[in-house]
């Protein structure tokens, strides 16, 4: 079900809006075999990039003579390298997930699934990471548009339960190269956020944090006596709901967001809040491109 | 203050019970969230940061409790006393009499009366025994010693103007008695005037403030040759001069219209001349409106008809002299057996013997005939026996006569008579009609027998003298509001109604004795109609507001008054204060107050119940 919902969602002329735009990378990779990506790394491509000045132990080979016949001075030619990227995609897969009249999990779902299409469409290779509870799911490397069916099958086939200690349960990934590491969740999670982001960050990974939240838990529409339950775990909790109270949600959401944001921000990384009612479009087109994803 | 159900006190035991209640009370909507997590961390803060935050969730609690207060509170009704007001009993006597129909500051005083009454009966408390007397032409109490303040409040609306005279001196005997069973009693009259309350302890009320007034007093036609004259009488009972415009109607037609300048409490006699006869009654009228409305009317009924001469021809019968004495609407007229009579009388009684001509026209009664007449023949006399009563409509109320003749003479009964009294197979008395005469004869001498001494001899002197001539009943056609109209049947009359002015009619038991019509409160012409067979005989009587409560002030009063010159356009009442003391509620009964307050701390809590939850 989720895959037709998705399919309707990426339909032709989706796909060829998408395939205009390529997700920037600001990281340099060194590791890894020649990719579609603009590497901010200068190499050995046939790209020009820009000029700099001869320094002693330079590859000769890449003075430009030219310019020194004008100028009288040694200067380099630099070339963009081209260099593929790895997309590490880290979807919390908790009960919590599972929630909201528009679903959260499905939202999370297809966002992996837009970022894996657009990455697959850039030659780049995709990883995809299911966490449940302090176990991660890896998924085999995905590489041209071919496996990406099989990147939407290896996301279909997980299902949203228990707890999950984020940080635990991504330290379990051997990240060996740079690349870029997107965490999908709703980030209420027991562990702290910090240590995640600073693992990926040891990493060297670009981080880029998408807190998928619904409408309920950014305006909880409740009032009077309420008993709230945990989905995860079943936990309760007697509360006599106040403006105050939900006054007080709300700056503890805001504080919430602006410390992952502030820690993320430290280490070159970006964190932004996507709603279950937010389109697709408007995710892509909007905040992917006001954080530089795309 | 006193509680004056302390009993109600007993529902404090509610308290802990909803505090229980309310400890108790899971009514938890339960709600699946996502996660904890944030709620968590809100409720930390919260706790860490407002210790009050408990007790302010809690106002609900505390709005509720209240409430409940306040309504067990009010159960145990408190009752706050002011000045010592304590008492226990309490006598109102309202004035409903004509005077009372003035227009007091914004009503009719009566109402405002009433209106005063009621408030007071408000401010009692629960427990104090109320008495409520209205005074006009009677007195009525009208509820005695009740403590249920909407039956008092019922009566007290019930109290209808009666626009008949009264004083307020004819309760102080009956109040006296009242208030003397009482250990602790108040009195308080609701009245137009000051009334001397002598040794009695009471509070007056006085409506005011008084207003100028012009009255028709009286009216009266004489009949001249064909026309009528009219007389009436027009009193003005103000401080200042007036003039008044005064209208005659007959019958509903405007006759004649006359301006009059009145002096300050000046009477005039105002003459209409050349008025025609035609009408059934006239009244007069002022046009302009004034402090009292009802007494700018004042209603007379024409006479129609003369009264009927009746010629008694009788050497000496006392019996039937007396019992002719008591009709006063016939004129008597005597004469000796041996005289010669006269024509033109409409009822000729021939007692004994008679050596003349009987009249040819006009109605004749004979008693004991000694001779045979043209009308029917007589025999020898014959022992008599005891009498019975045969039905007619002139034997009518006479069912338990008891006497007996000694002798009666034999009469021979006409074809065209019925019997009235027989004695064993004879006739002793009959009457009928023979050629447009009416003729009855007894048979009899009354000296020889024991009739005159019963009570029915005038009743049936009334009814056979009725019969024979068309008499009048009711003489009286004047009467004053509120007193009762006399009814005297005519001996036929099968029904009797009385149409009001308002032109609502009854139907009056036509038995003997007739009760008198008693609902003339309003002033105006009273149509008395009498079914006899297939006809119906109507009778105008004329009802007026009393005199003597147009007069909105004592005269006396009036020159004591005169000479502190008071201001113009009021009467000298109006200096009257109306005593303070009646506004000295008893007391301010807690209840009402106290419900209204619970209802707006209700009202509160559901605010606050929106605000915090809704919001």
């Amino acid at each position: 079900m989720l895959l037709a919902m998705m399919e309707k969602v990426f339909d032709e002329d989706f796909y060829r809006k998408l395939e205009s735009i390529s997700i920037k990378v600001r990281m340099t990779l060194t590791d890894g075999a020649a990719g579609g990506r603009k590497s901010k790394a200068k190499g050995s491509s046939v790209e020009f990039s820009d000029f700099r000045e001869y320094t002693p132990g330079d590859d000769f080979r890449r003075v430009d003579w030219n310019a020194f016949g004008r100028f009288d001075k040694l200067f380099l030619r630099l070339f963009m390298e081209e260099r593929e990227a790895l997309l590490n995609i880290f979807c919390d897969c908790s009960k919590s997930m599972d929630y909201g009249e528009k679903n959260k999990a499905a939202m999370s779902l297809r966002i992996a699934g837009i970022m894996t299409y657009l990455a697959l469409n850039n030659l780049d290779r995709v990883c995809l990471n299911r966490l449940t509870e302090s176990t991660l799911v890896p998924s085999s490397s995905f590489m041209g548009k071919s496996s990406f069916k099989k990147a939407l099958q290896f996301l279909e086939s997980g299902s949203f339960t228990g707890n999950t200690n984020l940080a635990a349960s991504l330290k379990r990934k051997d990240l060996k190269s740079r690349g870029i590491s997107v965490v999908i969740s709703d980030f209420f999670t027991s562990g702290s956020i910090d240590e995640v982001i600073k693992y990926l960050a040891f990493k060297k990974q670009q981080i880029i944090l998408i807190q998928v939240l619904s409408e309920d838990e950014i305006n909880p529409q409740l009032g009077g006596q309420v008993r709230l339950v945990d989905s995860e775990t079943a936990e309760e909790m007697n509360l006599t709901i106040t403006p105050k109270l939900l006054k007080t949600y709300n700056q503890k959401l805001k504080t919430l967001q602006s410390g992952i944001k502030s820690s993320a921000k430290k280490y070159g990384g970006v964190f932004f809040q996507l709603s279950t009612s937010d389109s697709l479009e408007k995710i892509v087109f909007e905040d992917f491109t006001r954080e530089g994803i795309v | 203050m006193r509680l004056i159900s302390p009993n109600g006190l007993w529902f404090l035991t509610l308290i802990p019970i909803f505090v229980l209640m309310y400890i108790l009370k899971q009514r938890y909507e339960e709600t699946q969230i996502s996660s904890l997590y944030l709620w968590q961390q809100v409720v930390m803060d919260l706790d860490a940061t407002s210790p009050f935050q408990r007790l302010k969730r809690n106002l609900l609690f505390f709005l509720q409790l209240l409430v409940l207060l306040l309504c067990i509170f009010a159960l145990a009704n408190p009752f706050i006393w002011w000045k010592n007001n304590n008492y226990q009993n309490i006598v109102m006597v309202v004035d409903a009499s004509g005077s009372m129909s003035a227009l007091g500051e914004k009503d009719k005083k009566l109402e405002e009366a009433k209106q005063k009454a009621e408030d007071l009966v408000n401010s009692l408390s629960s427990g104090t025994k109320m008495t409520l007397i209205s005074a006009a032409k009677n007195i009525k109490v009208e509820v005695s010693g009740s403590t249920d303040k909407k039956e008092v409040l019922s009566r007290l609306k019930g109290i209808a103007p009666t626009n008949s005279e009264g004083s307020l001196e004819d309760t102080f005997s009956l109040v006296k008695a009242i208030s003397e069973q009482y250990q602790s009693c108040r009195t308080v009259y609701f009245t137009d005037y000051n009334p001397d309350l002598k040794e009695l302890d009471g509070e007056v009320a006085v409506l005011g403030p008084q207003r100028p007034n012009v009255s028709l007093d009286y009216i009266a036609a004489s009949r001249g040759d064909q026309l009528l004259k009219v007389m009436l009488r027009v009193t003005n009972h103000g401080t200042a001069a007036t003039d008044a415009e005064l209208c005659l109607y007959g019958e509903e037609k405007l006759i004649s219209i006359k301006n009059e300048e009145l002096k300050a409490c000046e009477t005039k006699t105002v003459y209409f001349d050349n008025v025609p006869a035609g009408s059934k009654y006239i009244y007069g009228e002022l046009s302009k409106e004034d402090g009292l409305m009802e007494d700018n009317r004042v209603y007379t009924v024409i006479r129609q008809k003369e009264a009927k001469r009746v010629l008694l021809s009788t050497g000496q019968n006392v019996f039937m002299e007396k019992a002719l004495n008591t009709l006063k609407d016939i004129e008597l007229f005597k004469t000796l057996p041996d005289e010669k009579i006269e024509e033109g009388f409409d009822l000729y009684i021939f007692d004994g013997e008679y050596a003349g001509n009987l009249p040819q026209k006009g109605n004749i009664l004979f008693l004991d005939p000694q001779k045979s007449n043209g009308f029917f023949k007589t025999g020898e006399g014959l022992i008599g026996g005891k009498a019975e009563i045969s039905p007619h409509s002139v034997t009518k109320y006479m069912n338990n006569s008891d006497f007996v003749i000694s002798q009666i003479s034999s009469l021979e009964m006409p074809y065209w008579a019925s019997p009235l009294i027989t004695v064993g197979d004879r006739e002793a008395a009959f009457a009928g009609e023979f050629k447009g005469q009416k003729i009855a004869a007894l048979g009899f001498d009354i000296h020889n027998s024991d009739f005159p001494l019963t009570l029915e001899f005038p009743i049936f002197v009334n009814n056979l003298i009725s019969y024979l001539i068309d008499r009048d009943t009711m003489a009286a056609t004047q009467y004053s509001c509120g007193q009762e109209i006399a009814i005297t049947p005519l001996p036929e009359a099968e029904k009797i109604y009385v149409k009001t002015p308002e032109g609502q009619r009854t139907e009056l038991s036509s038995e003997y004795p007739v009760k008198p019509f008693e609902q003339t409160s309003l002033s105006g012409i009273y149509d008395i109609s009498q079914k006899v067979g297939e006809k119906e005989i109507e009778k105008l009587v004329a009802v007026n507001f009393p005199v003597s409560e147009s007069g909105l002030y004592n005269k006396d009063d009036y020159e004591n008054a005169g000479k502190d010159t008071p201001a113009a356009g009021t009467t000298a009442d109006s200096r009257l204060q109306e005593d303070s003391r009646v506004n000295d509620r008893g007391g301010i009964n807690l209840l009402n107050i106290l419900l209204a307050a619970a209802l707006l701390m209700a009202i509160a809590e559901w605010m606050a119940y929106v605000r915090q939850y809704r919001v």
